[in-house]
């Protein structure tokens, strides 16, 4: 039997593949780097399903058969494959190849941390505990990463246009315009706001069910508040008082820090009612 | 009284209220937070501890400057949408949608097409059937002099979609204080065999009887069987009791709570009441028959075995054993070496065994008979958590449309076309006029289609 951590393993090369390949293409600007990024960035996403797939099918052989999403080890792999995915998304949709140097490295970073083991980390495939047995903990999960997925990519595109902004020639021509990139930041914002949104909602009606209470004030849950205050706060500035550029850009990368801290934070420094990841 | 308004109706105050309740909140998810600041001062010190008593910062999601943020918050999205709604309620108004040619000037997204060969009724038809193609139907027709004005949009509920995002989020809010004046949270313990509709409150001041009881028939654990050490399923079977009778069986496990009367009984916890009086199973073997039986005893009781012809007694079961100068006894309620002495009597003969359930190759030797410990189920008593929340159901309907809101506001724009067919000497002029209020982009593309399919078709 392969073992899903394997897919992990090498899915973290092509990751660190694809950045390297995303970056040589805005140096030489050869369709064919950029496209073998691309296609490294698929294999990642093609290597983390089949990890997931391979760990579903040990769940079901060991009799228990439950989605992989039920610790650190698990979501991590899960957000790996988000962003990539969304990376996809966003790449065949603005026709740019650019993009991928700014976000590749979220994803390489987070497969490195999660197949050397790093704080929190653990690869066994575990049985449900009681308080997992929901179908809530498939929609929370899913919805919550994507979300964060999607304000990855946002936070990638901010990075890239503080370096871009009023540069012009050589090398810079090569990146996507400002507007491009600030229009990929708030279009990513566009979808992980109502999905983060969700993330919480379905959070909420799972812990109505499993601790009574649908708002606590836990750490997890306030600080998923906290991010998504942020996030509105980007959606206000924008529409109401014309905060574009620079401020959306700042905005979006302090945003994405809060995401970090609700996901990984939370759960190394305080610990609290949800603690499986 | 202006001047308020003017400031509650701000965007500028909405972002630093955002910001404000973000950060403070922070507060909460660093410093413990518990009903009451007993303790702090060891932890933080005593001028600190004062700065937290003054500020309630170890409750501070309930303290008095919080709410205060809560209820500017509210206040904020009811000014802001009162201040703003009746600017978007003009899209609903007939006025709205007439436009005359002029208007053609000012919208960015715009095509003209002189059709040579065609009647402006020809024109209209063909106008209609491209549309159409696209999703659109006219809702306004009117003849403007010469020229014929059509009037088509999609999604004229985009406009009001912050709004209902706004007030989604108010409904939230009166859900939230409508559970926290009127519902109450709290714990019951229940003793297998035993009833109860005493629920101490959460904080553990105060005690709130039930108007029925619950009885707790059975109490159980079970682990995975090939992970013996991960707990598969916690499970309290009760009965609710009214006026002495039992009017509703149940088996609350976690995330599957029991409902009666609007109140909520959650399984929380659990633990061992009387390891003593618990139900011990061993498994009795004939040495000279090879015959196996499992016998389930509890301390005291005897136990027939008809087809062994013989009688089992437990005498005493030890959770915890050891030996002291006293003899047998045990150092706890935990079942941490679990130990029994039982009897076994066939015909006159009587012989006493000791069975230990971590050393199962100690037995008596001298008897017929093997007796290996199976397993003891100890008499549990539960914890259920008692809930009631009668703002829930707001809350619920809050989230699903905020969430619905949300996405008709940000991916089903407001989208408009303007049509004017003239009559000219030779043919007719058919000009179209777009506007959109989201994702100009995508509208101009659509736009850009429908031009050229009218340049190309008329």
């Amino acid at each position: 039997m392969v073992k899903d951590t394997v897919f992990v393993a090498y899915a973290t090369f092509t990751a660190l593949g694809s950045f390297v390949f995303y970056l040589s293409y805005l140096v030489t600007k050869s369709e064919k780097v950029g496209k073998i990024g691309t296609l490294l960035n698929v294999a990642t996403g093609l290597l983390l399903t089949a990890s997931m797939v391979t760990r579903t099918y040990i769940t079901i052989q060991k009799g228990w058969g439950h989605a992989p999403f039920t610790n650190l080890y698990e979501s991590m792999v899960f957000f790996g494959w988000s962003i990539s995915v969304l990376l996809l998304l966003f790449e065949l949709k603005y026709k740019n190849k650019t993009l991928g140097t700014f976000v590749t490295p979220f994803i390489f970073i987070i497969l490195a941390y999660t197949s050397l083991g790093g704080p929190g980390i653990n690869t066994e495939v575990e049985p449900l505990i009681p308080a997992l047995q929901s179908n809530w903990l498939i929609a929370h999960v899913i919805t919550a990463f994507l979300s964060y997925a999607a304000f990855a990519v946002s936070c990638g595109a901010s990075i890239m246009y503080l370096l871009r902004v009023n540069k012009t020639g050589g090398f810079w021509d090569r990146l996507p315009s400002a507007e491009t990139l600030d229009e990929i930041n708030y279009k990513a914002v566009l979808i992980g706001f109502p999905l983060l949104t969700l993330g919480i909602v379905t959070g909420a009606a799972w812990a109505h069910y499993a601790w009574g209470s649908y708002w606590s004030w836990d750490p997890k849950e306030t600080w998923s508040l906290i991010t998504w205050f942020i996030y509105a706060a980007f959606l206000h500035a924008r529409y109401m008082r014309g905060w574009r550029g620079k401020k959306a850009a700042f905005l979006s990368i302090v945003g994405f820090a809060a995401v970090l801290f609700t996901y990984l934070g939370v759960n190394l420094i305080i610990s609290g009612l949800h603690s499986y990841a | 009284m202006k001047k308020i308004w003017e400031i509650f109706s701000s965007i500028k105050t909405a972002i630093v209220l955002f910001f404000l309740i973000a950060t403070t909140s922070i507060i909460g998810t660093i410093i413990k937070q518990q009903p009451t600041p007993e303790g702090y001062e060891k932890l933080y010190g005593p001028t600190f501890t004062k700065v937290i008593k003054a500020l309630e910062l170890y409750d501070m999601y309930h303290s008095w400057w919080f709410q205060l943020l809560l209820i500017l918050f509210a206040l904020n999205l009811i000014i802001c949408s009162i201040d703003r709604l009746p600017r978007i309620l003009r899209f609903f108004k007939r006025e709205t949608r007439i436009k005359e040619r002029d208007y053609l000037n000012s919208l960015p997204i715009k095509c003209r097409h002189r059709a040579k060969n065609l009647t402006p009724e020809q024109a209209k038809e063909k106008v209609l059937s491209i549309l159409k193609e696209k999703g659109f139907s006219p809702s306004e027709e009117e003849k403007q002099g010469e020229s014929l004005y059509l009037f088509f949009e999609k999604g004229v509920i985009n406009r009001l979609g912050v709004y209902i995002t706004h007030f989604s989020i108010l409904l939230v809010l009166i859900g939230g204080l409508i559970g926290s004046i009127f519902g109450f949270t709290g714990y019951i313990t229940l003793v297998e065999g035993g009833k109860s509709n005493n629920v101490v409150l959460r904080g553990g001041f105060s005690n709130k009887p039930l108007p029925f009881e619950i009885e707790c028939d059975k109490f159980e654990v079970q682990f995975y069987k090939n992970r013996p050490d991960v707990p598969k399923e916690y499970t309290s079977y009760v009965k609710v009791i009214e006026n002495g009778k039992a009017v509703k069986s149940a088996k609350i496990e976690v995330n599957h709570p029991l409902v009666h009367r609007g109140i909520y009984f959650y399984q929380s916890s659990y633990g061992v009441f009387s390891s003593e009086n618990g139900l011990l199973t061993v498994k009795i073997r004939d040495k000279r028959t090879g015959e196996v039986r499992k016998v389930q005893l509890r301390v005291g009781e005897t136990q027939k075995v008809p087809d062994m012809g013989i009688e089992v007694k437990l005498i005493a079961f030890y959770p915890d054993f050891v030996i002291t100068e006293e003899g047998p006894t045990t150092r706890s309620q935990e079942l941490r070496n679990p130990a029994a002495l039982v009897e076994i009597k066939k015909g006159n003969s009587t012989i006493k065994s000791w069975v230990f359930a971590f050393f199962p190759n100690v037995h008596e030797k001298k008897s017929d008979y093997e007796v290996k410990f199976v397993s003891f189920k100890p008499v549990f008593y539960t914890v259920l958590q008692v809930s009631k929340d009668p703002g829930v159901w707001l809350v619920w309907i809050g989230c699903i449309l905020m969430i619905v809101a949300i996405m008709i506001t940000f991916f089903y724009p407001h989208r408009r076309i303007f049509v004017w067919i003239t009559p000219q000497s030779k043919g007719t002029e058919i000009a179209l006029g777009f506007s959109t209020n989201r994702n100009q982009e995508a509208f101009k593309r659509l736009a850009e289609e429908v031009c050229e399919k009218i340049k190309k078709e008329l």
